[in-house]
């Protein structure tokens, strides 16, 4: 997915995108940690049903959701057979391929759901997160979550140049291999990726440095702060939800140790 | 032969083939993904992580209070390193893979400060595109961002100490540095996943051996790889590569050294 176009998407307008960054953010951070804590493979199913359902109201395609999870899907099932046929001593079934039996486990079973499942719901909370919040607002709230400044303000650049430096570097590599085209050995592929790196970071050094100059002459120093990003306190509506979220994830964290 | 063994090594070629098949950019296996990893080693590696980003910190304030324009240059150089994750690079076998920039970002900025742009750089990697995770940032910080940059770093420096070619140490210091990622990614895995027999060593063998098959062709692309763009950065920004000096002393490339391959 073109990062540009989740700039776009983080944009939209819908109620989970109007809900206030900083109580979604915190929320969301939360649940994927509790889904790394509960150890019972239907609740995480559960967290995961419920992040899907949230996923719909960005009214976005199943597409833009299916893109973030094939790749960790594609470990998943795997981990889940390895699992599966691995671990336990319970036996569920045996399956037969000449000499080879290979035998399922009940508790393999489970533990495969409870990583894949886990798996699932993470990246689809972390989906969610990004999709509906601006990254700008999520590394703000990280601010205000005593992450230290320094670390803000590089992520804050950082994020500002890698869709400008990302186009440059695709469309520097896109114009060689129109002029030389990609049919030679690897070892000529790899110096011709080689060359394009090596330009793109040459010119991210020297805009770095037209960037600062640039930053002096408009009264820059080093004791300059910059205003408050978020200057609205968060709306009461905006807490309840956040409330009843953070009581729904407790809630989940009671069960898993009752169960 | 006994059955259970010949189970095992049916699995093992089955997992292979089916890693393979399922990922013909092999870099993505290097991050650990979100909820892979039970709680209290996703904890335990935050933690272990902790003191290291701290470090970095320390060093890039000190650096940047003596060399305020470096902030910018230090933004600039951290979106390169994301950029550059993103970018393809044919592999030895055949696949395209994506640089980790672990050693190339070693060299120019230092291990510290690669602690702190490795880490932001995972953050973008999980949320933008679910790439590794917030809750493995921790054990992905940990061998991405500082152990393969400290091997790389130690590498570079101690081949360059020993009077070797330019090019060598730059190619051994940016392929071994990939590799240790790796290797420490298996330990972090059989740490979390030890086997039921063998526990947790034979486990890391069998993570090791299943990230051998796809991780060696891309140390060495990724080597290869490092060696290019010191060549062009050697040749056309020697004013840059001074600046960068600060960060790590003295000993980056000169033109008169070259870097060839």
């Amino acid at each position: 997915m073109e990062l540009a176009v989740l700039d776009k998407i983080a944009a939209a307008d819908t109620p989970l995108h109007r809900w206030d960054g900083r109580v979604k953010t915190v929320l969301f951070l939360s649940a994927i940690i509790v889904s790394t804590v509960l150890n019972h493979w239907y609740l995480v199913a559960g967290l995961w049903l419920v992040a899907l359902a949230s996923f719909r109201t960005l009214n976005l395609t199943w597409r833009h959701l299916f893109i973030r999870l094939y790749i960790p899907f594609g470990i998943a099932w795997l981990v889940f057979l390895s699992l599966l046929f691995t671990n336990g001593s319970h036996a569920l079934f045996v399956i037969s391929l000449r000499q080879l039996n290979l035998t399922a486990y009940r508790e393999g079973l489970q533990l495969g759901f409870l990583l894949v499942f886990r798996i699932m719901a993470a990246v689809t909370l972390g989906s969610i997160l990004s999709f509906s919040t601006p990254m700008i607002e999520i590394l703000e709230t990280l601010r205000l979550c005593k992450v230290p400044d320094l670390i803000i303000d590089l992520a804050a650049m950082m994020y500002r140049y890698v869709f400008i430096l990302t186009e440059t570097g695709h469309n520097m590599r896109r114009a060689q291999l129109s002029r030389m085209g990609d049919n030679t050995s690897w070892l000529r592929q790899a110096r011709d990726v080689g060359k394009v790196a090596g330009y793109v970071l040459t010119k991210s050094l020297e805009r770095s440095i037209r960037i600062y100059k640039a930053m002096l002459s408009r009264g820059y120093n080093e004791n300059s702060t910059g205003a408050d990003f978020f200057t609205v306190p968060v709306s009461k509506t905006d807490w309840r939800i956040g409330l009843l979220g953070a009581a729904s994830l407790t809630v989940l964290v009671v069960l898993n140790l009752m169960l | 032969m006994n059955l259970s063994k010949v189970k095992k090594i049916g699995l093992l070629i089955t997992y292979v083939i089916g890693v393979y098949i399922v990922f013909p950019d092999s870099a993505y296996a290097m991050h650990i993904m979100e909820g892979f990893l039970p709680f209290n080693w996703a904890a335990f590696w935050m933690v272990a992580m902790v003191p290291f980003v701290i470090l970095g910190v320390r060093s890039i304030k000190k650096t940047v209070t003596l060399y305020p324009n470096l902030k910018m240059l230090l933004g600039m150089a951290g979106a390169f390193a994301f950029v550059l994750s993103a970018m393809k690079i044919p592999s030895v076998t055949g696949s395209c893979s994506h640089p980790t920039g672990v050693g190339l970002g070693a060299i120019l900025f230092g291990p510290t400060a690669m602690t702190v742009l490795g880490m932001i750089v995972l953050i973008f990697q999980a949320i933008l595109l679910a790439h590794g995770g917030l809750t493995t940032l921790g054990a992905n910080t940990f061998s991405m961002a500082i152990v393969g940059p400290l091997v790389s770093y130690a590498i570079y420096k101690g081949l360059k100490k020993l009077g070797a070619p330019q090019w060598l140490s730059i190619f051994l210091a940016a392929a071994l540095g990939d590799l240790m990622t790796y290797v420490t990614t298996s330990f972090q895995l059989g740490l979390a996943f030890p086997a039921a027999t063998g526990g947790v060593m034979a486990s890391v063998i069998k993570f090791m051996s299943i990230f051998a098959f796809t991780q060696v062709p891309l140390a060495i692309s990724e080597g290869i790889l490092t060696v290019m763009v010191f060549n062009v950065l050697s040749v056309y920004s020697q004013k840059e590569l001074q600046v960068l000096s600060v960060f790590t002393g003295k000993g980056l490339p000169s033109s008169k050294q070259g870097v060839k391959a």
